[in-house]
This record gives C-alpha cells, sequence and structure tokens, in this order.
C-alpha cells in the first residue's frame, strides 16, 4: 500500500469546519476535532487555545491507537468508538476512516446518548471529505524549495560544531 | 502521512525515531529540542517509566519557517526501545513520512541493533507501509565509546538498503542534526 | 509472587513493595470482580506495563502486550486529563457486538481493566466496580505506607550495579578543604580520579536524561553553620555523607561505627578534632568505594552463575519435557521460594521462548528488601543466593523421578559451580555456596 498524503484546501477546511459547528450545535459539546492517526489535526472547532494543540492531537490520536490495538488484543475486530469519562469533561471518540478519528470534547456525561447519535451523522459526511482530500503519496505536488529546510538545518549543525565525526 | 494545508500554507510530516533500547532516541530530540529557538519547537512530550524508559512515545514538533512564508512542520516521534513495549511500537510508525533508525555503536550490542531493525520491518509491514521504499536514514549513535565497531562493519550488517547513514555522539549533539537534514532532505525532497 | 509498582510522586520516585499476602489480597479482589459482574477477566498493571494480578479466564489473552498497551493508554489519556483540567479519566469501551471494556488507575499509578463479555450492561455494574476499586485502592494505600521509603534517589530503586551511581560519585569527588596535612592529600589521591569510562552511557553528562540525584538531595539535614569549630567545607561534607547514609541504611549498617563517629564528631563541632574527622571520613569513603566493587562483583558473578544453570537447566528440561510442562515447573519453583519477601520471584521471565532472570528487577526488590528489614546489602544478597537455591531446589524435586534428568542436572550444576569456584572464594561467597552445595557435595557430584 503506497504511503498516502492528504490534501487540505481552503475549501475542503471550510466544508470540514461547517460539520464541526453544525455537530457541536446540535450535540451540545464543547468542542469538535477531526484527527488524523499519525497525530495531526485536519480540522477543529472551538478548542481553547490554552490548550497545545499539537499536542492534544497527538495525544488523541495515540490514545485511540493504543486502545485500538488493546481491544484487538482482546479479540475484538470491529473497533470504533470510545469513551472517556471525566469528572467535568468527557471525551467520546469515534472512527471516520481507517487514519482519522474525530473526538467530541463535552460536559454533561447525560448527554453521551445525544452526543453518540450526532456524531454518528457527522461521520458519513466527514469520512467523504476527508477521502476525497486523500491522495495517494506519488501524486503530491513539489514542496516549494524542497530543500530549503534540509539546509537550514544542515546550517544548524555547522553552527554547533565545524567538524564532523 | 503528511498533510497539506494549502490554505494555512504548511505542510506537517511524521519522523520516527527507531532502534534498541537505550540506544539514544530520546537523547536525540531532547538535543534538538534544546538547542533549535524557542519559536521553532513546540512542547516535549516523554511518556516515559519511572526508570526513564520510554512506555509509549516522546514527541517533539519541529516547525521550519521557508523563504515564501510557507512553514514545515516535522512531528519527531521515537519509539519504546525495549522489547516488553513490542505492542505498543508499532502504533507509532502508523502514517509515518520518514524513519530515523538509530544503533548502538557497541560491538556487543548489535544482536540488538538486529532484532531491533528487524522489527522495524516487520512492524512498518503491519502498519501498511514498506521498509523498502519508506524514507530511511541511519545514525550510528555513541560514536565516543571505547569499545565501538567501526561504522563499515555497521554498515556492513544493517545499512541493506544502502541509506545515507550519520556518525553521532547524541548526548553532546554530534550528528544530531546532520541525521535530522538527513531524513528531512528524503521527506521533503520526495514530495 | 512479589510486584513492585512504580509510582511517581512529587519528591520523585517512589516503589511500592507488594507482599505475598497483599498480592494475594489483589488477587482476591479481582476474582471476586469477576464473579459478582460476570467479566471475563480482569487485571491490575502497573503504571510501566507491569502485570500484578489477574482474575478471572486470561488463558487466551496475551496479558503482557494488553498490559503494555494500557500502559501507554493510560499515559496518554493523564495527559490528556491534564490538558483539560481534570483529575484523571476513566476509559469505557463498548461495541454492541463484542467485548467491552473498563479501565481506569487506581492509587495514582496502576490501573485496573476489566473485560467483560457483549452480554453486560456496564450501568448496571458500575457500583460493583466502584467497590473494588476502593478495595485495591486501600491495598496499595497501606502497601506503600509500610514501604521505607528512599527519598530523593533513583538509585535507591536501580540495582546494585548501578549502586555504583552518581551519589557515591560526587562523595568520591569531593574536596576537603585547604591545608589538609600531607598524609591525608595521599590518601585522597586514590579516590580523587573520575569515574572509569565504563562502557555504559550513564556517565555524568550535563545533557544526560539520567537524573541527577545531587540537586534533589534530602532536606533531612539541618544546615547548622557551626560557631567557630570545625571548617565549613568539611562539615559540609560529613553533612552531605551522613545524609546519604541515611537514605542508604543498608550501608549504614555496614559502617555504623564510622557513622556515629562522624555525627558525634560533627555535633561536638571542635576545631581541634578537625584531622581526625577528616582522615576517618576519607577512611570510610575509600572502604565504601571498595565494598560496593566487592558487593557489585558479587552481584555480577551470582547473575552469571544462574544465568548460566537457567540456560543449562531449560536445555537439559526440553530436551524431555513438553514447553509447558517446563514452563509450569518454573513458575511453580520461583513463586514459592516460600518467604514472604520473596526477591527472585519477579526477576524470573520468559521471553521469546527462553527463560531469563532480569537481574535489574532482583537488584531492585533487594534494594527494597534490605530497606524494610534493615538488613545490610550482604545480608540481602546472601537470601537472594539462598531464594534461589530453595527455587532451583524445588524445580529439582519436580523432576526427582526422571533419573537420567536429574544427573544431567547435578553434572551441569557442579560442572558450573566448578567454573566458579575461584571467583566464589576470592569474594567471600564461598561459605555461603559451599552450604548450599551440601547435598550435591554429599551426593559425589562435587570433588570437595
Amino acid at each position: 500500500m503506497p504511503a498516502k498524503y492528504v490534501e487540505l484546501k481552503a475549501a475542503d477546511v471550510e466544508l470540514m469546519e461547517a460539520e464541526l459547528r453544525t455537530l457541536c450545535a446540535r450535540a451540545g459539546a464543547e468542542a469538535v476535532v477531526l484527527v488524523d492517526l499519525s497525530g495531526v489535526i485536519l480540522a477543529a472547532h472551538r478548542v481553547s487555545d490554552k490548550i497545545d494543540h499539537l499536542l492534544f492531537a497527538a495525544l488523541l490520536s495515540s490514545n485511540f491507537a493504543a486502545t485500538e490495538e488493546l481491544s484487538r488484543r482482546l479479540g475484538v475486530t470491529s473497533f470504533r468508538v470510545m469513551y472517556h469519562e471525566g469528572k467535568r469533561q468527557n471525551l467520546y471518540f469515534d472512527k471516520v476512516t481507517d487514519d482519522t478519528i474525530l473526538v467530541v470534547l463535552f460536559r454533561d456525561s447525560n448527554a453521551l446518548g445525544r452526543v453518540r447519535l450526532f456524531t454518528e451523522k457527522s461521520i458519513v459526511e466527514l469520512a467523504k471529505m476527508v477521502t476525497a482530500a486523500t491522495r495517494p503519496a506519488g501524486e503530491a505536488p513539489p514542496l516549494p524549495q524542497a530543500h530549503a529546510a534540509a539546509a537550514y538545518l544542515e546550517q544548524v549543525a555547522a553552527s554547533i560544531q565545524p567538524g564532523k565525526l | 502521512m503528511s498533510v497539506h494545508n494549502v490554505a494555512g500554507r504548511e505542510i506537517v510530516y511524521k519522523v520516527a525515531y527507531h532502534g534498541p533500547g537505550m540506544c539514544g532516541k530520546t537523547t536525540n530530540l531532547r538535543f534538538i529540542y534544546n538547542t533549535l529557538p524557542g519559536r521553532q519547537v513546540g512542547n516535549f512530550l516523554v511518556l516515559d517509566t519511572a526508570v526513564e524508559r520510554t512506555l509509549y512515545y516522546d514527541f517533539l514538533p519541529v516547525v521550519i519557517p521557508l523563504d515564501d512564508d510557507y512553514k514545515v512542520r516535522f512531528h519527531l516521534y521515537t519509539v519504546p526501545g525495549q522489547a516488553y513495549y513490542d505492542a505498543s511500537r508499532k502504533l507509532v510508525l502508523k502514517g509515518v513520512d520518514g524513519v530515523v533508525f538509530v544503533a548502538d555503536s557497541r560491538g556487543d550490542r548489535m544482536p540488538e541493533n538486529e532484532e531491533s531493525l528487524a522489527m522495524l520491518k516487520r512492524d512498518l509491514g503491519e502498519v501498511g507501509l514498506d521498509y523498502a521504499t519508506v524514507p530511511l536514514v541511519m545514525q550510528y549513535n555513541k560514536r565516543d565509546l571505547p569499545d565501538v565497531i567501526p561504522t563499515e562493519a555497521l554498515a556492513a550488517k544493517l545499512n541493506d538498503r544502502g541509506v545515507k547513514a550519520f556518525g553521532a555522539v547524541a548526548r553532546d549533539g554530534v550528528g544530531v542534526f546532520e541525521t535530522l537534514s538527513g531524513i528531512v532532505d528524503l521527506v521533503t525532497g520526495r514530495t | 509472587m512479589e510486584a513492585t509498582i512504580d509510582i511517581r510522586t512529587a519528591d520523585g520516585n517512589v516503589n511500592i513493595l507488594l507482599e505475598d499476602k497483599q498480592v494475594g489480597s489483589i488477587r482476591e479482589v479481582l476474582v471476586d470482580l469477576c464473579l459478582s459482574t460476570h467479566a471475563i477477566f480482569s487485571m491490575l498493571i502497573d503504571a510501566a506495563g507491569r502485570v500484578v494480578a489477574t482474575g478471572g479466564e486470561t488463558k487466551d489473552y496475551e496479558l503482557e502486550a494488553v498490559a503494555a498497551l494500557a500502559a501507554g493508554d493510560l499515559a496518554t489519556s493523564r495527559q490528556l486529563a491534564g490538558m483539560l483540567g481534570e483529575p484523571e479519566f476513566s476509559l469505557l469501551f463498548q461495541h454492541e457486538k463484542q467485548k467491552n471494556l473498563f479501565m481506569t488507575a487506581i492509587e495514582s499509578d496502576a490501573i485496573l481493566i476489566v473485560v467483560f463479555d457483549v452480554d453486560t450492561t456496564f450501568g448496571a455494574l458500575r457500583l460493583r466496580i466502584r467497590r473494588s476499586m476502593s478495595q485495591l485502592q486501600s491495598i496499595l494505600h497501606q502497601a506503600r505506607r509500610s514501604t521505607v521509603v528512599a527519598l530523593s534517589s533513583t538509585a535507591a530503586v536501580s540495582s546494585p550495579e548501578e549502586l555504583r551511581s552518581q551519589e557515591v560519585d560526587e562523595l568520591m569527588a569531593v574536596r576537603i578543604g585547604p591545608a589538609a596535612p600531607a598524609a591525608v592529600r595521599v590518601e585522597a589521591t586514590p579516590a580523587a580520579p573520575p569515574p572509569p569510562a565504563a562502557p555504559v552511557a550513564e556517565t555524568a553528562a550535563p545533557a544526560q536524561p539520567a537524573p541527577v540525584p545531587a540537586p534533589a538531595a534530602p532536606p533531612v539535614q539541618p544546615a547548622s553553620p557551626p560557631p567557630a569549630g570545625l571548617p565549613e567545607p568539611l562539615v559540609a561534607e560529613i553533612q552531605k555523607a551522613l545524609a546519604w547514609f541515611e537514605s542508604f541504611k543498608g550501608w549504614q549498617l555496614v559502617f555504623t561505627d564510622e557513622v556515629e563517629f562522624l555525627s558525634r564528631g560533627l555535633a561536638r563541632n571542635r576545631a581541634e578534632e578537625a584531622d581526625t574527622l577528616r582522615s576517618i571520613f576519607l577512611r570510610t569513603r575509600a572502604r565504601l568505594t571498595e565494598q560496593k566493587r566487592l558487593l557489585e562483583a558479587r552481584f555480577r558473578l551470582v547473575q552469571s552463575l544462574y544465568q548460566q544453570f537457567v540456560v543449562a537447566l531449560q536445555i537439559v528440561m526440553s530436551g524431555a519435557w513438553h514447553d509447558e510442562i517446563v514452563d509450569r515447573a518454573m513458575k511453580a519453583a520461583f513463586s514459592g521460594v516460600g518467604s514472604d519477601h520473596n526477591m527472585v520471584g519477579g526477576g524470573i521471565s520468559k521471553r521469546e521462548g527462553n527463560w531469563a532472570f532480569d537481574f535489574s528487577l532482583i537488584g531492585r526488590s533487594l534494594v527494597s528488601v534490605c530497606h524494610a528489614r534493615g538488613w545490610t546489602y550482604h545480608q540481602g544478597m546472601v537470601e537472594v543466593l539462598r531464594q534461589l537455591n530453595s527455587a532451583l531446589s524445588a524445580l529439582s524435586a519436580f523432576i526427582i523421578e526422571d533419573t537420567k534428568l536429574r544427573e544431567e542436572l547435578t553434572r551441569q550444576w557442579a560442572r558450573l559451580y566448578r567454573h566458579y569456584a575461584d571467583g566464589l572464594k576470592t569474594l567471600e561467597l564461598e561459605g555461603e555456596v559451599l552450604d548450599l552445595f551440601r547435598p550435591l557435595v554429599k551426593s559425589g557430584a562435587l570433588p570437595k
């Protein structure tokens, strides 16, 4: 299976965010985020700026991945949803595609049923959007200044110590 | 898998540092975190046990601004080296765009190096990637120790793909950025 | 089987040592939980992913993998909880057609996992699970209280090999102060050289991830400035040394006289005693280094001896038996060592089809037990030997019917012993080990 990449144009992001907004309102949630299982946020709605978004995404995806694998070891073959219950906030996870998950942050644990219901509906739409935005790696356009990043790091290396090992 | 946010003018890649236990993967990331200016690194997450063995992964986001306002982000991860955490290790490789294999240069650690490499091949397969084609560089770490074997010998046993390899003393920072530059080059140049 | 739970608290790293009966109690709670909730199985693991105890039917599952993953799960969900300002999350997943899982943290760093079949409705069981959780909580809480805590030293929970640690090295590298008489200067020189460039990456380097204990020095010592008595640097170093002994009680017992002398000298605080105190301090330091090397060497020797024996044992046994019989025998022998401070049980495990000793685990148990029992490390080592031997005797008993196996085993054991006889003599272990070998000597397998 070749590697993939996700290309998000402005329009794609808008569509996704609109869907997340709708879900958030209907489910009465605090925030919603669409995360790729390699740990990257694809779209988010109302995730507080006080939170480190990069860390948040990495943790959400790795948390889900660990539980998914754990459940596989227990004989569960179609793991899809997961629920973290806290004192004041709760996290509900649902799989969108094989590589993406949707996470809903909500306060009232009694609203779980509602959250589940509306999430299921949103998932269908989001899955289409994500799939449309996913391409095989071979099709990716060349990165502007492809080697500039590497060159920058070479500079850092040289500035630390003149000689190499 | 990489994510190109065209509107936001940034691309995110995922790179994993792989290798046997205590070979220096976390040390690499720590040095990067300590060296790059604050606006180029994010918070460094370390998930380890009480005796500082990586339990699941370490995570360090690095961002490199390019000239025309485009940003390249690298999400650097390390995998747990200990055999006990086999089950979690492959999860860290999900959607990875590039791999750095860190080997311990000491002669008596060769079995661990080889075993770890074998596991890398297997784990990549299990997450839908192919060892033969994934962007890969090697780092031969701990070059400063007295009982290391020559890099040619390490290469002969480990570098079966003939990829770029870098000698390193990660705890002093030697070779750390060269290695990172190497994998970044492969990963970005590829697209 | 004894287990240690890694707990990270604000002061540093603390281990909880569970005694056999506590592990037994935990097991009872888990079994009980399964029975009353019709759960398939439940288990308690530590934050590092090691299985402490299980209840219910676990044979169909790879427990170690589940435990390692659950630990990763907990670590990440902890971070998430922290980010969102929550104290803790507990995890639940349900699947209509397959299994349901409940997971939660207990008493800081143990994790309870309960796996249900699809027919169970979780809501009804919440209360029952909560009850088990609080039972487990109180067992762990009590265990923590009765464990002697080594303050601010991760070295305390590392193996005796790591006893050659930064703390003592710092002690060794200390400068006593100006105007030291010539005699003392000569004494100081052998101790001064930097720690040997050991082929281990953990030598003191600032960028090292390994914790440097010095900044977190135990706050126990009152910083009493001497009025006009002993020179300050000397006082500081002696105070540091005394604090060190305070947290390494095993060593303090070896150097009781010296420690007493030094603390009394410090209390009297008379300038004229400075030279004597200095000389005693340096002598103690030198002897300590020597003793530590000795202990380390002993430990390594025992390690080699038993490691080889385990391999030989396995070869001998697996030739004649099925793997599962070998497994059962090994498990039975090592967990049934029969004392309430089983140090070796936790250290034996199967990796990739082979049984092996994890001596770092045994080392950790050794240090904790010595502290808890007030033993010297040497006493602890002897006890480890005794336990290992008891396990091996149990194994021999297991295969006593098979004469051929028994003979082969005896031959292997004797061969190994002869190989190590000289080493054992030099390190003064010969006496203890010889005692343990008496049965073999009697049977004529050994020359002595």
